[in-house]
């Protein structure tokens, strides 16, 4: 190793280097990106402002925001809103109820609880496409296994994935099954890290269980919880395979959410235009999301303090 | 956001002694079980099913175990449905868009944890967002451009499309963890007179080594699942991946469901695989930074 002073004389031969260094170390990544992401975002943005069908005519003609005025009078595209919404709360809510009471089941002591926390996990590895095959296979009205529980307790099993009234819960549960271990790995750290003490010193001051999470356990994981729920609910905002596998959108359009709606306005029409002013309105309503959830969650930072 | 609440993994629950005598063991026993076999039933379905043969995934009423135990949906995916060729796509495309983010991640991640520029913040929030991009926002241009650009059907096309999400993922988790390693270490060394790529080489580098695995397991686990590009930027078999493929065994009027069950436990296991060899050092990045693990 050279020493201090050799460095001191070497250091003004550098600094030209030096200085160029940040540039040089981020700029592959902000490169990439702006090639990757920001180049093909603005491209759709650029795009949902002209007429263009693809199998029509090469031709792009500037029409404005008349894309997203066609939309907004849209009926398919109204419900396709509803159902996402619907969708996105009714899952990520699901998740969040059972994921929290199998992360407090986690908290208790029982025989063989290590072996139970990585078994419970796995549906998270199955690959959502994978999942939703597997669904649609139970699912089925004939073959289905879980038709056949149904006529086994004897009763008549709902058409799952063909009655509008079934549907969308059917396609929920699904995500639900796959997705709540999620939860269950956020919110378990969450409760671990609630220091002891303030347990005790509540259970002496006879708060029972229910006061105890509540009043102690609840404000100190709800940073965490709304993380976790901020990760889940823009993950479900944008689900597209597993509709696409168990539904395409069916019965009726009963359960096509918002990408299932691109999809197929996009991959039908080739109208490119209306469809990419559609992505950009999924887009602005993930920003938003996120936005509010950040907002919740700097507030509850900023309450600590 | 990611650096919420500094928790840990795995410190003493904090709710085990005070709910202990609430409930009895046999009861936590039994709701466990009860949890279990939801959870595992429809992974045991699919292992099942494609045990079968296609007759018996067809017939009424349904069995738990089949009545004839047979590897033909096996056989009939590798040898007449050229499934290795597509498990050799994925795995390509994986590999090359996870070696590739996880090599501009750790160099760029460096200079995004050690210095302030303008824009930084902006940046890495759009860097963050990116992870949660809706898929088909960018199916939509990339199916535009890559007709445009003469790269569909290539690898080149997807890798570049797999590189919207793994990029911003690979970037945010490494830039996580350098961020972890004291300052002092490369401060050290930049006063004996080494290059900031050179403390960045034969110093930080070497330290980050399990962060560089963990990225690049995860990296490729999310390539690996990945369903909306592959489905719309190949229309051949030259460079279709395995997701695509799975899902292509799904008929307009019948299904042979053995072979659908067959090609998801293959797509299935080896991920299963990974993350029980892993599940620890995968923790953090699974739950995208929040949690620390």
């Amino acid at each position: 190793m050279r020493g201090p002073a050799l460095s001191q004389h070497s250091a003004p031969r550098f600094r030209g280097r030096v200085r160029l260094a940040p540039a040089m170390l981020v700029l592959p990544a902000v490169l990439l990106i702006v090639a990757v992401l920001i180049y093909p975002i603005a491209y759709g943005l650029y795009l949902s402002l002209f007429d263009y069908v693809m199998t029509m005519s090469p031709d792009l003609t500037f029409v404005g925001l008349s894309n997203y005025r066609k939309l907004s009078a849209d009926e398919s595209f109204r419900n396709s809103l509803a159902v996402t919404g619907q969708f996105t709360a009714m899952t990520v809510a699901l998740e969040f109820v059972i994921g929290l009471g199998i992360a407090l089941l986690l908290t208790l002591e029982f025989p063989a609880r290590p072996l139970f926390r990585a078994l419970i996990l796995l549906p998270l590895m199955v690959p959502p496409l994978v999942s939703g095959l597997l669904w649609r296979l139970m699912y089925d009205h004939e073959l289905g296994v879980l038709s056949y529980f149904v006529r086994v307790l004897g009763g008549e099993p709902p058409v799952f994935l063909g009655d509008p009234k079934v549907a969308l819960l059917a396609v929920s549960l699904t995500e639900v099954w796959r997705a709540t271990p999620f939860m269950v790995l956020v919110l378990l750290a969450a409760l671990q890290s609630v220091p002891n003490d303030l347990h005790e010193a509540a259970q002496i001051d006879g708060a029972n269980a229910f006061d105890r999470f509540r009043a102690v356990t609840f404000p100190l994981i709800l940073p965490v919880v709304l993380i976790a729920l901020l990760f889940r609910t823009v993950d479900v905002l944008r689900t597209f395979d597993l509709v696409y596998l168990l539904t395409q959108g069916g019965p009726g359009s009963t359960t096509e959410v918002l990408s299932m709606f691109i999809y197929r306005y996009g991959f039908q029409s080739f109208d490119m235009g209306l469809t990419s002013a559609a992505s950009m309105l999924l887009f602005a309503l993930t920003l938003v999301v996120c936005a509010v959830y950040l907002r919740l969650i700097a507030r509850r930072q900023a309450a600590d303090r | 956001m990611a650096t919420t609440a500094p928790m840990t993994a795995n410190a003493p629950s904090g709710l085990s002694r005070a709910g202990k005598d609430r409930l009895g063991t046999g009861v936590k026993v039994a709701i466990a079980l009860l949890l279990l076999v939801v959870t595992l039933f429809p992974m045991y379905w699919i292992i099942i099913s494609s045990l079968k043969t296609n007759l018996e995934t067809h017939s009424v009423p349904v069995t738990f175990l089949p009545a004839v135990w047979t590897l033909d949906a096996y056989q009939e995916i590798f040898e007449r449905r050229n499934f290795a060729k597509y498990l050799s796509n994925a795995m390509v495309v994986a590999v090359a868009t996870t070696l590739w983010g996880v090599a501009v991640a750790a160099w760029s991640g460096y200079g995004f944890a050690r210095y302030d520029f303008r824009y930084k913040g902006a940046l890495m929030a759009f860097v963050l967002i990116a992870q949660s991009f809706p898929r088909i926002l960018l199916v939509i241009p990339y199916f535009e451009l890559a007709n445009r650009f003469g790269l569909k059907d290539t690898y080149l096309g997807l890798i570049l499309a797999y590189s919207t999400f793994i990029q911003p993922l690979c970037l945010w988790i490494m830039k996580e963890y350098f961020e972890q390693i004291p300052r002092e270490l490369d401060e050290a060394a930049l006063v004996d007179g080494a290059t900031p790529y050179r403390a960045f080489w034969d110093i930080i580098l070497p330290l980050a080594r399990p962060a560089l695995g963990a990225t690049a397991i995860i990296g490729f686990l999310t390539a690996w699942n990945e369903y909306e590009f592959a489905l719309v930027l190949t229309t051949t078999e030259r460079v279709r991946t395995i997701s695509v493929a799975i899902a292509s065994f799904i008929g307009e009027f019948t299904t042979e469901w053995n072979l659908v069950m067959a090609a998801a436990a293959v797509g299935t296991v080896p991920v299963v695989i990974i993350f029980l060899f892993f599940q620890r050092q995968l923790m953090h990045g699974l739950t995208g930074g929040a949690v620390k693990g």
